[in-house]
C-alpha cells in the first residue's frame, strides 16, 4: 500500500536516494589514500632507506673492525714467529740470489767430500703450479745445471744433502757414474763419478719489498 | 476555549543535509580524525628519523676512523699477505717435490762397482743405465732392479760383446711409487 503523504515536501524527503551519500564515502577514500601516498609511505620508505644504509654501513664497520683485529692479531704473532720468517726468507727469498745457492751448493759439495764441478744458471719464468695462492705468478723457478765430482757414496751423500736443504730444489733429471769423468777429461783424484743434475731453484718476487 | 490537540504518529522527518553541510560535518569530523592520525604517524616518524639520522651519523664517523686506521696498517696487511702467500707456496713446493736420493741408493746397491763406464740417467721416471760388465754382473742388474719396489717395467734393451771380458749393456726400467720430499723427510 501506498504511503500517503500530506506534501510534496515530506514527498522529496521520502523520495531522497540512499546512494546520494555515497560522496562522503568516496571523498573520504581519496583522503586517506592522498594521506598514504604523500605523507604516510614517504615518511616510512625514508625511514626503511635511511635504515637499509644504516645496515649496509654497520655491516662496513663490522668488516672493518674484523679487518683490524685479524691484522692486529697477525701483526703479534709476525712479532713472535721473526725467527720463522727469517727462515722462510732464506729458504724462499724475495729475490733472485744465484750466488747464496752457488755458495750453498759448493758447502753441501764440501761437507760430502765432492767437488761442485760447474753450475750454470737459466733464465727465470714463471713457476706453472697447480696451487690456490693468490700471488702464485710471483713464483718464480730458476733452473740450474750442476755438475759434481765425487765417488758413488760421496755423491748419494751430495744428493741427500741437496735434497734435504730448506730450500726446495726441484729435480728435473740425473746423470750420474763413471763415464763422463774420463770422457770431460776431469783430475781422477776428485774422484771417479760425476753427477749432472738439472734443478731448480724458486723465489717468490715480492713487490712489497 | 478548548484547544485542540492531535497526535503526529509520522516518523520525524529531518530536512536533507546539502552537500555543503554535509562537507562541513566531514571536515569537522571524519577528516579531523584523519589529519590527527596522519599527523601521529608524521610525528613518530620524524622521532625514529631522528634516531636512524643520528646513528647514520655515528657509523660514518666510526668509518671514517677505522678507515684512517686501517690505511696506517695497509702496508702490514701488504706484507702479512705475502708472507701468508709465500707460506702456502713453500709448502705446496716442499709437498710436491719428489725425492731423489732413496733412488740413488738404491741404483747404487743394485750396480757393482766393478761396471765401467757407467752411466745412469733419469730423466721422466726413466731410468737407463748404460755400461760395460761381465754377463754374470749383467743378469744381477737385471735382477736387482726387477727385485726391487722402486722400479718397474725393467728390461735389458742391449747387450753387445766387445770381445773381452765385459759386454756394453743397455738397461732401461721405470720409477715407481717415487717418494715425495715431505713423505721422507717431515
Amino acid at each position: 500500500m501506498e504511503i500517503k503523504t500530506s506534501t510534496a515536501q515530506l514527498r522529496d524527503y521520502l523520495d531522497t536516494k540512499q546512494g546520494k551519500t555515497y560522496f562522503i564515502a568516496i571523498i573520504t577514500l581519496i583522503t586517506v589514500t592522498i594521506m598514504l601516498v604523500f605523507a604516510i609511505v614517504p615518511a616510512v620508505k625514508s625511514i626503511t632507506d635511511k635504515i637499509a644504509q644504516n645496515n649496509v654501513r654497520r655491516d662496513y664497520l663490522e668488516a672493518l673492525t674484523q679487518k683490524e683485529k685479524n691484522t692486529k692479531d697477525l701483526l703479534v704473532q709476525e712479532e713472535q714467529s721473526q725467527s720463522q720468517i727469517a727462515f722462510l726468507e732464506s729458504s724462499l727469498p724475495s729475490k733472485r740470489n744465484d750466488e747464496y745457492i752457488l755458495a750453498n751448493l759448493g758447502e753441501m759439495a764440501r761437507q760430502s767430500n765432492s767437488y761442485l764441478v760447474s753450475a750454470d744458471f737459466g733464465e727465470d719464468s714463471v713457476t706453472k703450479i697447480a696451487s690456490d695462492v693468490e700471488t702464485k705468478s710471483r713464483l718464480k723457478q730458476v733452473p740450474l745445471t750442476i755438475s759434481v765430482q765425487g765417488n758413488i757414496p760421496t755423491l748419494g751423500e751430495f744428493m741427500k744433502k741437496m735434497e734435504s736443504f730448506p730450500m726446495p730444489f726441484v729435480v728435473e733429471s740425473l746423470v750420474f757414474g763413471t763415464k763422463d769423468v774420463r770422457s770431460q777429461s776431469l783430475p781422477i783424484i776428485r774422484g771417479d763419478s760425476l753427477l749432472i743434475a738439472k734443478i731448480n731453484y724458486y723465489y717468490y718476487d715480492d713487490v712489497t719489498e | 476555549m478548548v484547544q485542540k490537540k492531535g497526535f503526529n504518529l509520522l516518523k520525524t522527518q529531518v530536512e536533507p543535509q546539502t552537500m555543503w553541510t554535509k562537507l562541513y560535518r566531514w571536515t569537522t569530523t571524519t577528516a579531523r580524525a584523519i589529519m590527527v592520525f596522519v599527523e601521529l604517524i608524521i610525528v613518530v616518524a620524524f622521532g625514529f628519523r631522528v634516531v636512524v639520522d643520528l646513528q647514520f651519523k655515528n657509523l660514518n664517523k666510526d668509518i671514517a676512523s677505522k678507515e684512517e686506521i686501517m690505511s696506517v696498517l695497509q702496508e702490514s696487511e701488504m706484507r702479512l699477505r705475502s708472507t701468508q702467500d709465500r707460506i702456502g707456496l713453500y709448502e705446496q713446493l716442499w709437498k710436491d717435490t719428489p725425492y731423489y736420493s732413496n733412488v740413488y741408493l738404491e741404483i747404487t746397491k743394485i750396480v757393482p762397482v766393478n761396471v765401467q763406464e757407467l752411466s745412469v740417467q733419469i730423466l721422466n721416471n726413466e731410468v737407463t743405465i748404460k755400461g760395460f760388465a761381465d754377463a754374470q754382473a749383467i743378469e744381477d742388474i737385471e735382477s736387482g732392479f726387477k727385485n726391487s719396489s722402486l722400479f718397474t717395467k725393467t728390461e735389458l734393451l742391449n747387450i753387445e760383446s766387445q770381445g773381452t771380458d765385459t759386454d756394453s749393456f743397455t738397461i732401461k726400467t721405470n720409477l715407481n711409487n717415487l717418494p715425495m720430499r715431505s713423505e721422507v723427510l717431515f
